[in-house]
């Protein structure tokens, strides 16, 4: 580890102390103000530092590492979107008179466990940042100490994890058993039939993680039973780390035809099209969010089994920026509307919210259209550039599924929009708009609708980063 | 610069009025005026000012996404100008129906309405796909939310409906988009979604056939062909009567302009592989719709399948493709749409007063409204075609052009036509004559009311008795969607068609 | 085939013996029908795989097991069982209507993984079985050498551990400790009613 090393591993380095300052600022005094400031103060130093390791990208730090232009962007992603958790957590926490100064600890090791994934070029940090983000995840979702749904749902989520690491293990261990090595690069020169059982073994366990067909039992029920900013974290910065790991992972052995690829597509069709299906029936929004995340992610498969790396991984994260500013967004709005009564997560609690409160119901309009892909928003410019990756790559079957399940998913979304504009039933008196909650939603939002209508200037900053490829 | 403010306006104005319609809707409402207005003023002034440069009255080309090959290219030629202005010219029509109609939430409405037609400026001014695509897709939104607002019962199905159906459609047509610009770029190398850039690409038979059948999806959906027409009859009743005449007026009218503009240019030898298959559907639209217009008894359902009907003609025109049916389908496109937007503010007038615009709770209208009854009757004569009236100069001419491809075809639609005057005139008949109902008021059009429509009955007349001046202006622009096709839509010389349009009439 | 040697039939018969503990251990823990029963019966499985690591001349690896395996996590799983329920009341049903897709998952796996044992060809991929058979219980690893590399080579990974800890500390207290909350705020009684059928399995736990 020389200077170069610790310059490139700064994001990581200055999340992991702010978590310890946390502690250490806990330790003085209990104070919920104190510990959100130091977290929202070290994430934004943890952004900034992101300009450190770029002089010196792509860098291997250690085997264990690989800071390259994807990673960075991922990382990037990462820490804003752990922000604008925070930033939400800290009104809807006031509001549910919970202790709140743990929260913000787990929250950070749950950014550094998924920075790791998203870096790891070695299975040994693969299998550190994916322990290290579910062990913060267990706490953060059974934070609600009285609520019998967070609790059932933590204990859900030890179970997922536990069988995710043994079915993650084993993968590696038959994976190191033909190739002697632990690095991801080793996955291109095995010569023995362990090799693709443990590539399948360590691609159920990130298939459970990421919530694919038929690997998606879990979800919907972890999402309803966190309290909404903890499931906006699982939907986004626990999403996001796993999902770069698959992405370094497979881009190695990916080749047209094999059968990891045809495994991929399988997944990708199924989570398109079982995702959007079962959203349709849901009146509760936290649940219908997970079925159109196992969605989203079934069409972000397309980019992994995509062969021009350089347009799948822009497509990538344009895709993936676009999920994120928009489920945070949808999230932030039901987190605004959250009170110690319980979280909006009912079709009803939205039910002219378009008269009651226009401005929330302006930004969750703009946030459905965005998840529904229409243009104007930053989800069509994300399928734009995904369905263009696709068809370059004349993956016909998987685009055709997204397209036609893509209608399919459009239904659910007007449906909650409907809502948004039906005539109120009553009118409770509207709950002021949290200054930190306002913020980030006014970001997300106006983050969706720039990358919506503008995308070139980001589209030039991703071209920028990815010249740093590995 | 002048065509960005076209789409600009209108979204400026939405946006300010919706601002300012908090404190008072008269904001909202005179700022949407004005914006509409100041469209049609705009056009007219590209129309009588000499071009800047050809091919194109106006053209400006402005980067948006380089990265992706996408510009702000948009241009404006005589059929797409005589479509702005037909925006124009209904968004104000729209604009004064819903004065008085919409109460609640005037600033969002009129922002909804607004956006709309801005979408629609740019759908007929674009030139590049992507941006085309969006506005394509922009008008959606508000058009959905404009009906589950302010429509009437059963809004919401007939919103979802009508936006599954054009997305479902709108996107196979983005794909179809996608795979033209990879093809194109495998040959040249070079990444465009330009229009220009991408006319005389040619994929092959098979695929072309694939990415014309994209685009021929959303804009069939628009133009509400039989097997996807069931959207309209539904969005039509529920939407309020200035979304009505928006959709009905204008926005289907982007669907022939699509086929005009893009599909065929793009691929003519798919288009004219295609074109019995078209030319069926045409005729079948228009016989569906006729015959089901034959049953309807409300008034707003009984014009939107008028409508499907006549637009079946418009298709037949399109496919026909050769100087007569290419001018006529633009006199049509212009005449029905005028011609029933009229309709529909008439069936909200008549339901204003009588509480109901159904047949069967009418009768007797003309002794008690003659004003009323006088604009009725002139525009149901234009919308069944009576010479003299905008409408017959369109459907003559596409019938003519069509005759030179297949007589059995024309022959069929001739007869879809003769339905359109026993359904136009049932309708005269029970509504209009007779003993009047009881509890009728009898309350005639107020001065306002017969200014607006003297001002629609007079341009359908002036269409159908002066149509020079319109045909003189989109002439140069058909001649260029002939020359880009390049005679290979071979319907100059029509003996080998004649055979298999003969065949697929006969289906 | 030629006679074994007084050697190899020592070796296969305590590959065998190992064999038969764990395997016949977690036939039994999945078999109980009585939890305690069946958190006893993990010993036997922990306790032949240990075995196996010092076959294996992995005494490292053999103590490791030991020590977390049977030392901590066995304990822990007894503790837990005896203290969440009446362990005597525990005579149920250990099957569900999942049982037949996840036997059937269970073959597939064990197929799938016999299949690439047997197929692989371990001698041109430089394992050496013979040495391994023959020769066992003679170290392969110096256990000095894993606490060099572990500090050396990947101390970053050793430091992402402590993270990974610190997490786990943290959740636990979070998980563990008093609600802070005030009595008047606590939940109403009717939420803590609604989800009583669904999670009748953790309201022991959490009490």
């Amino acid at each position: 580890m020389n200077h170069a090393d610790y310059l490139s591993l700064a994001p990581l380095l200055v999340t992991a102390a702010t978590a310890v300052a946390v502690l250490l600022a806990i330790a003085v005094r209990r104070s919920h103000a104190a510990a959100f400031i130091i977290t929202a103060c070290g994430l934004i130093l943890a952004l900034l530092s992101l300009g450190l390791p770029l002089r010196h990208a792509p860098r291997g730090v250690t085997p264990l590492l690989l800071m390259d232009g994807f990673t960075l962007a991922v990382i990037g992603l990462v820490l804003a979107a752990t922000l604008g958790v925070a930033l939400f957590a800290h009104g809807y926490l006031a509001r549910l008179r919970l202790a709140g100064d743990e929260f913000y600890v787990l929250l950070l090791l749950v950014a550094v466990g998924a920075c790791v994934l998203a870096a790891a070029d070695h299975f040994a940090a693969l299998f550190l940042g994916m322990e290290t983000t579910s062990i913060a995840l267990y706490g953060l979702i059974g934070y609600r100490r009285g609520h019998r749904l967070g609790l059932e749902a933590a204990i859900k989520y030890l179970v997922l994890a536990g069988v995710t690491s043994a079915f993650v293990l084993f993968g590696i261990a038959l994976i190191y058993a033909d190739t002697g090595s632990l690095l991801f690069m080793a996955l291109a020169n095995g010569n023995s039939l362990l090799l693709p059982a443990g590539i399948g073994l360590l691609l159920v366990g990130l298939a459970f993680k990421l919530a694919f067909v038929p690997f998606h039992l879990w979800i919907p029920d972890v999402y309803e039973g966190a309290s909404a900013p903890v499931a906006a974290l699982i939907a986004t910065v626990a999403k996001l780390g796993a999902f770069a790991a698959l992405f370094n992972l497979l881009w190695s052995v990916m080749q047209p035809g094999s059968s990891v690829c045809i495994a991929v597509i399988l997944l990708a069709v199924l989570s398109m099209f079982v995702g959007n299906l079962l959203a349709l029936q849901q009146k509760n929004i936290k649940r219908l969010l997970a079925y159109s995340s196992i969605a989203h992610f079934g069409y972000l498969l397309v980019v992994v089994i995509a062969e021009d790396v350089l347009l799948a991984t822009i497509a990538a994260l344009v895709y993936l920026t676009a999920y994120t500013l928009t489920t945070l967004g949808a999230f932030g709005v039901m987190i605004q509307l959250s009170n110690a009564d319980g979280d909006a997560d009912h079709l009803e609690a939205y039910r002219g919210l378009a008269w009651r409160r226009p401005w929330l119901a302006g930004v969750m309009t703009a946030m459905l259209l965005s998840l529904a892909g229409i243009p104007l928003t930053a989800g069509f410019i994300a399928k734009f550039v995904l369905l263009s990756s696709g068809v370059d790559a004349q993956l016909w079957l998987p685009i055709f599924a997204l397209v036609i399940s893509s209608v399919i998913g459009l239904y659910y979304y007007l449906r909650i929009l409907l809502t948004l504009y039906r005539a109120p039933e009553a009118q409770p008196a509207s709950a002021p708009l949290p200054f930190t909650g306002g913020v980030a939603l006014a970001v997300l939002l106006l983050g969706v609708l720039w990358l919506g209508i503008y995308p070139a200037p980001f589209l030039t900053l991703l071209e920028h980063l990815l010249t740093y490829l590995r | 610069m002048i065509l960005v403010t076209l789409i600009g306006i209108p979204i400026l104005a939405g946006l300010l009025g919706w601002m300012l319609g908090r404190r008072n809707p008269a904001w909202p409402r005179g700022l949407a005026l004005a914006a509409t207005l100041s469209v049609l003023a705009l056009g007219l002034y590209i129309g009588l000012t000499p071009p800047e440069n050809t091919p194109w009255l106006r053209q400006v080309r402005l980067p948006w996404i380089p990265q992706l090959g996408v510009g702000m290219h948009l241009a404006v030629d005589g059929l797409s100008l005589l479509l702005v202005l037909l925006t124009g010219l209904l968004g104000s029509v729209a604009v004064i129906v819903a004065w008085r109609e919409i109460t609640d939430r005037v600033g969002f409405f009129y922002f909804n309405l607004l956006a709309a037609l801005a979408g629609l400026i740019g759908v007929f001014l674009a030139l590049d796909l992507i941006l085309f695509f969006c506005c394509w897709e922009l008008m959606l939104v508000p058009v959905f939310l404009l009906i589950t607002i302010w429509g009437q019962r059963q809004r919401h199905e007939a919103a979802i409906k009508f936006l599954l159906f054009t997305q479902l459609s709108g996107l196979l047509m983005l794909l179809a988009m996608l795979a033209l610009v990879f093809v194109h770029w495998r040959v040249t190398g070079q990444f465009t979604f330009n229009y220009v850039a991408l006319l005389g690409t040619m994929p092959p038979p098979a695929v072309a056939m694939l990415l014309f059948l994209g685009f021929f999806a959303a804009f069939a959906v628009k133009l509400h062909i039989v097997p996807v027409h069931s959207w309209a009859p539904d969005a039509y009743v529920a939407a309020p009567t200035a979304v009505s005449v928006v959709l009905a007026g204008i926005m289907l009218k982007a669907g022939a302009y699509g086929l005009l503009r893009f599909a065929i240019p793009l691929f003519p030898q798919s288009a004219e592989a295609f074109a019995p298959v078209a030319m069926g559907l045409a005729v079948i639209t228009i016989l569906y719709g006729a015959v089901l217009a034959l049953g309807q008894t409300e008034l707003k359902r009984w014009l939107a399948y008028a409508g499907i009907s006549h637009m079946g003609v418009a298709l037949l025109g399109v496919f026909a493709w050769n100087q007569w049916s290419l001018h006529g389908v633009v006199i049509l496109l212009l005449a029905h749409g005028i011609g029933t937007a009229g309709l529909f503010v008439l069936a909200r007038m008549v339901r204003e007063r009588c509480n109901s615009a159904d047949l069967r709770d009418l009768g007797g209208l003309w002794s008690t409204m003659p004003r009323l009854s006088a604009v009725a009757m002139l525009l149901m004569l234009a919308l069944l075609g009576l010479p003299g009236m905008g409408t017959f100069i369109g459907e003559f001419l596409v019938l003519l052009g069509a005759f030179g491809v297949s007589p059995l075809v024309t022959a069929l639609a001739a007869l879809g036509i003769i339905l359109s005057a026993v359904y136009t005139l049932r309708v005269l008949y029970r509504g209009w004559f007779g003993p009047p109902r009881d509890g009728q008021a009898s309350v005639d059009l107020s001065r306002g009311e017969t200014a607006l429509m003297a001002v629609l009955v007079g341009i359908i007349l002036w269409l159908g008795l002066f149509p020079q001046p319109v045909l003189r202006a989109v002439s140069p622009s058909i001649d260029d969607l002939r020359m880009a096709t390049r005679g290979l839509m071979v319907m100059e010389h029509p003996a080998p068609l004649v055979r298999l349009i003969g065949w697929g009439g006969e289906r | 085939m030629e006679a074994m040697t007084t050697q190899e039939i020592v070796h296969y018969s305590i590959f065998a013996l190992l064999a038969l503990v764990t395997v016949g251990g977690a036939i039994k823990v999945a078999a109980s029908r009585s939890m305690i029963h069946a958190a006893f019966w993990l010993f036997p499985v922990f306790a032949g795989v240990a075995g196996f690591y010092l076959y294996l001349g992995a005494q490292f690896l053999a103590a490791i097991q030991v020590l977390i395996y049977i030392g901590a996590i066995l304990l822990l799983i007894v503790f837990a069982v005896t203290l969440t329920r009446n362990a005597a009341d525990t005579d149920e049903a250990q099957s569900n209507r999942f049982v037949i897709p996840v036997v059937l998952a269970a073959l597939l796996l064990v197929v799938a993984l016999v299949g690439a044992a047997v197929i692989t060809p371990w001698r041109e991929a430089g394992v050496d079985i013979d040495r391994l058979l023959l020769a066992p219980g003679v170290p392969v690893t110096d256990v000095s050498a894993v606490g060099l590399t572990l500090l050396q080579q990947y101390l970053l990974p050793f430091e992402i551990a402590s993270v990974l800890l610190l997490a786990a500390m943290i959740g636990a207290i979070v998980l563990a400790r008093k609600e802070r909350r005030a009595p008047d705020e606590a939940l109403p009684a009717e939420e803590i009613m609604a989800h009583d059928e669904r999670t009748e399995a953790y309201t022991e736990l959490t009490r």
